[in-house]
């Protein structure tokens, strides 16, 4: 029993383990010094000494995106559905998909922030449009599926528009709505965490503008491992979530 | 080819929006007028720094792209001949996705250099769009023809070469060209760690300067860039699929 769950996280982490490793055994074999490459666990104890700034900047960062993340994700959704009802916005859907899958939008944060002004509502806004794009095209596909039939059938039954709206299209809208969240979360910290580190806003961003300047290899490496971590937890609670959705939706 | 129209009419729209919005001022002095934009290449010498700032970046961006999909290609071998690997690997993938390209930045610049670091950031950018696209095709690829195959008599190699690679070229190109963005992204990212050469480094300098029309000039490069590399890439993939797929 207890082995097979041993081989089994051996299967799926192992990758992980051996960038671990690795690395472990760079630092030793070179004999690095600490400003070169701190040892991983130089570098978690890092963590632990700092872990209030780690923390407090953490929240913000994570804050922030998620905040975002859900006001981009919504605002597609509710801007899909109304395109679903009428012609005009629909007619946006390709030029949105290709913008979408061909802009980086990240590269214009930049030009946001300067629109905006240097503040945490700038970095809210950034993600928020960072999430709209996706949630919008996949709400839009999603709800093109949508078998005229069941229209029709709402029609025959006699529904009216506003009735069809939550008992077809609704439904129909809210699979995607989950999915772009979780294709957007990683992008969400991304684009949170550029804004800080552009303009100096509170947050992981920010620690990285920090470490640059002074060279605190350790703590550079700190906030890197702290990110990652954050980052990896969000998307996986935004897959989970998918997930339970989609059971409850099937 | 329907939607070509109202695209074309909804970007002229935008477009001019645009420039009337910036000429009336209404957004401040942020948003230049398309044509300010415009007129930063009109000076032979402004030009000549955006076009030697653009080599250097689409040329990272292109190799970084190419490295990536070479590793990403590696990583799809590996995981075929060597099944019990599969998992360990994806969620090592995912792994490296889920995290933010500029937490890589520090680590980059200690351990290659300012100079290296863009190429690297896009190759980790470039590389997880080629590696679900890889990943799913040789996964759930069509049995029946590798069945029949090697009922035939193709040996193992020659099923590999001659059924699985072309079954794979459709969706290794749909791959690539998700990853054409992401590889210009994670350049530009790697340039504002501090490379000395870039438009990357143009955007930072011009932030920092409020110089707004080179700002703009500089970032809507990039994005023409990778707009261009993206509709290459489809066009590829569209005829990929006429000829690879049945």
């Amino acid at each position: 029993m207890t082995r097979s769950i041993v081989t089994n996280l051996f299967s799926r982490f192992w990758g992980l383990l051996a960038v671990v490793l690795l690395w472990d055994g760079l630092v030793r074999w070179y004999g690095f010094n600490v400003i070169v490459l701190p040892d991983p666990v130089a570098v978690v104890r890092a963590v632990f000494t700092d872990w209030r700034i780690y923390g407090y900047n953490t929240a913000i960062t994570l804050t922030v995106a998620v905040t975002g993340l859900l006001l981009g994700s919504l605002l597609g959704t509710v801007l899909a559905v109304m395109g679903w009802v009428s012609r005009v916005v629909s007619g946006m859907v390709a030029p949105a998909a290709l913008v979408v899958r061909s802009v980086p939008f990240i590269i214009l944060i930049p030009i946001f922030s300067r629109l905006l002004g240097y503040n945490l509502t700038m970095v809210v806004l950034v993600v928020t449009l960072l999430s709209f794009f996706p949630s919008f095209v996949l709400v839009s596909s999603g709800l093109s599926s949508l078998p005229p039939a069941a229209v029709d059938l709402g029609k025959v039954f006699g529904a009216t528009r506003w009735r069809a709206l939550i008992h077809i299209a609704l439904p129909a809208a809210i699979p995607g709505l989950f999915a772009s969240i979780r294709l957007s979360a990683s992008r969400a910290v991304l684009g949170a965490m550029v804004a800080e580190f552009l303009t100096g806003i509170d947050g992981l961003g920010k620690l990285f503008l920090l470490a640059r300047g002074d060279l605190e290899s350790e703590r550079a490496f700190a906030a890197a491992l702290v990110a990652a971590l954050a980052a990896i937890l969000l998307v996986y609670f935004a897959e989970r979530l998918e997930a339970a959705i989609q059971r409850r939706m099937t | 080819m329907k939607a070509r129209l109202p695209t074309l009419f909804g970007t002229l729209l935008f477009l001019a929006l645009w420039e009337g919005i910036a000429r009336l001022g209404w957004l401040g002095p942020s948003l230049p007028a398309l044509s300010e934009v415009a007129a930063v290449l009109e000076r032979p010498a402004m030009r000549d720094v955006f076009l030697r700032a653009l080599r250097v970046t689409a040329g990272s961006a292109a190799l970084a792209l190419l490295l990536g999909a070479a590793v990403a290609i590696a990583l799809a071998l590996l995981a075929s001949l060597l099944p019990p690997l599969q998992r360990g690997l994806d969620v090592l993938a995912s792994g490296i996705y889920a995290v933010p390209a500029i937490a890589f930045g520090p680590v980059l610049i200690l351990l290659a250099g300012p100079e290296a670091t863009p190429i690297l950031l896009g190759i980790v950018s470039a590389f997880f769009p080629i590696h679900v696209a890889l990943g799913s095709q040789l996964r759930y690829d069509n049995p029946a023809r590798r069945d029949f195959a090697r009922v035939v008599g193709a040996t193992r190699a020659r099923v590999f070469a001659f059924v699985d690679i072309p079954a794979a070229v459709p969706a290794f190109l749909d791959g690539l060209r998700l990853a054409a963005p992401a590889a210009m992204l994670g350049v530009v990212l790697g340039e504002w760690f501090g490379a000395p050469r870039g438009l990357g480094v143009i955007i930072i300098s011009a932030l920092q300067n409020i110089r707004i029309p080179q700002m703009w000039t500089a970032a809507l490069l990039c994005v023409a860039c990778s707009l261009a590399a993206y509709v290459l890439l489809t066009l590829a993939h569209r005829r990929a699929v006429a000829r690879f797929s049945a």
